[in-house]
């Protein structure tokens, strides 16, 4: 598995714009969003906006590596290569994670800190770091139960942007979930970004107790490992179907 | 399962028994028993679209057949796939499958990683291999860089590099020019000298070893299973021998001293 990321890092590191890509794109698709809480002129609310929509771009991120990983491999032409090897289709996906989210480390730091240039800082803790981190480990089981289904139903994956803009908007990005209609709550909550940018909300305004902590991630758990569960069958179900039907070079 | 074969025991490696495969309604394979035996060198030939390539897929797993039974090395590769992986080289048409931005020596050396080859190992077979089909200098380059000749010769170092014990290889001669041909040939027959099983699919016949067996299939079957020199007799003109073959339109395979079906 560790062989992939290494193959995704070296051809990374061939194109050096990506790199300066990756730096700034995530400032200016988050700054409006930050940039216009800033207006109301008060500083939790930013902070709120802030941490919101970068955990949605962590998420937007895994959508993009995890969620569309087969069909980027298909374009490339090397899924074949892939699949042929001892590695499995899960331990593909995984290698995608971790490729993942060693760039989301990368983006947030330029991310927080060009929003610091701009007057606007967000105190990374441990806590917050420990939080990222689970967010990856959390939205990455959730974008297996997607790339499981766009390898299974390839038109899936055409649907993939305004999937992550729905999942952005119901998860309380910008507008926390408590105040939406009780119908949208119950989307919400099948989501696990939603938990993650509540908890990372609560810590900001120091509203957060262990107690509190511990049941948000006791819920985050149980939710991620049903998306892994459903993800991993589906994927096997793919398989399967791929097999019969021989299209895994098509896309 | 061991076979006698002259003196020597031989270990069958692949055994195919009744595949059937059909897409939508069109049936590509309707009841093919194919067999290889260790140390083989196998050519499946026909036409354009009469399913030696659906063939080649059953075989490593690719694709299951609508019937039958699929054993590789002894295993049932309809159930555990995966597990053949490492124990097999596959060289496909599609030379998109190779990390394209990569070079030559990066990928050979990734491939290897993932195939579990440990590092002082896998550099020293990647420096034989490259060495050996004449891509050393080129190591450095990225294969977008290639040729076609270079992308297919890096395709079957990619395959050996974690030393497998049957190479699979579909169409590897198409788009060489007469001299690389030649020189692939020469290659596989070395490996397949030294031990390797070999199941290739080619278009192009005039150069194929003398010990080659090749396979026929035609209307969904493999109808003619024969030596290599006994389908090229004294005349060498293979591709008209191969013709009338294909088109099934006189006696000639009552000719041809061929060892049906193990």
């Amino acid at each position: 598995m560790i062989w992939l990321v290494i193959k995704e890092i070296k051809i990374r590191l061939k194109y050096r714009f990506v790199w300066v890509n990756m730096a700034l794109t995530p400032f200016f698709i988050i700054g409006p969003y930050v940039f216009s809480s800033k207006i109301a002129k008060v500083e939790s609310l930013t902070e709120s906006v802030l941490i919101g929509s970068l955990l949605w771009y962590w998420l937007n991120q895994y959508f993009f590596g995890v969620g569309d990983a087969f069909t980027e491999e298909r374009e490339e032409g090397a899924l074949i290569s892939v699949v042929l090897s001892p590695v499995s289709l899960l331990s593909f996906l995984f290698s995608k994670a971790i490729d993942t989210f060693l760039m989301n480390l990368y983006i947030t730091f330029f991310t927080l800190v060009f929003f610091w240039l701009s007057g606007i800082a967000l105190r990374i803790s441990l806590f917050m770091f420990m939080l990222l981190a689970a967010s990856g480990l959390y939205i990455t089981f959730f974008s297996i139960f997607f790339a499981a289904l766009a390898l299974w139903k390839r038109r899936i994956g055409s649907v993939n942007s305004t999937v992550q803009f729905f999942l952005g908007i119901v998860s309380g990005m910008v507008n926390p979930v408590e105040n939406f209609p009780l119908y949208i709550k119950f989307i919400s909550y099948a989501v696990p970004l939603t938990y993650l940018i509540s908890m990372g909300r609560k810590f900001i305004s120091g509203q957060i107790n262990a107690s509190e902590a511990s049941k948000s991630f006791i819920a985050l758990t149980l939710l991620g490992i049903g998306y892994l569960v459903v993800g991993v069958l589906f994927l096997k179900k793919a398989e399967n179907e791929l097999r019969k039907k021989g299209e895994w070079e098509s896309w | 399962m061991s076979l006698q074969k002259g003196d020597a025991t031989v270990k069958r490696v692949i055994e195919l028994r009744g595949i059937r495969k059909s897409f939508g309604k069109h049936i590509v394979l309707n009841g093919v028993d194919f067999f290889a035996s260790e140390g083989d060198f196998r050519v499946i030939v026909g036409e354009n679209g009469s399913g030696k390539t659906t063939l080649l897929k059953i075989m490593i797993g690719l694709l299951l057949p609508d019937e039958g039974q699929v054993k590789v090395l002894g295993i049932d590769v309809k159930k555990h796939w995966k597990k053949l992986s490492s124990r097999t080289g596959v060289v496909l048409a599609n030379e998109r499958s190779l990390y394209w931005k990569l070079s030559a020596w990066e990928n050979l050396d990734i491939f290897g990683g993932i195939y579990g080859v440990p590092r002082k190992v896998r550099r020293e077979k990647a420096k034989e291999l490259l060495e050996r089909v004449g891509l050393w200098e080129h190591k450095d380059k990225p294969v977008e860089n290639f040729s076609t000749g270079m992308r297919k010769r890096l395709l079957l170092c990619k395959a050996l590099i974690h030393n497998p014990k049957i190479l699979f290889i579909d169409e590897i001669l198409n788009g060489l020019d007469p001299a690389a041909v030649r020189e692939m040939v020469d290659y596989l027959s070395e490996l397949n000298s030294s031990g390797l099983t070999i199941v290739m699919i080619s278009h192009v016949l005039h150069v194929l070893p003398d010990n080659a067996q090749v396979a026929l299939l035609r209307n969904g079957k493999i109808e003619i299973q024969a030596r290599y020199r006994d389908i090229k007799g004294e005349k060498n003109d293979v591709y008209k021998v191969f013709e009338r073959l294909i088109k099934g339109s006189d006696g000639d395979e009552n000719d041809l001293a061929g060892d049906q079906g193990d």
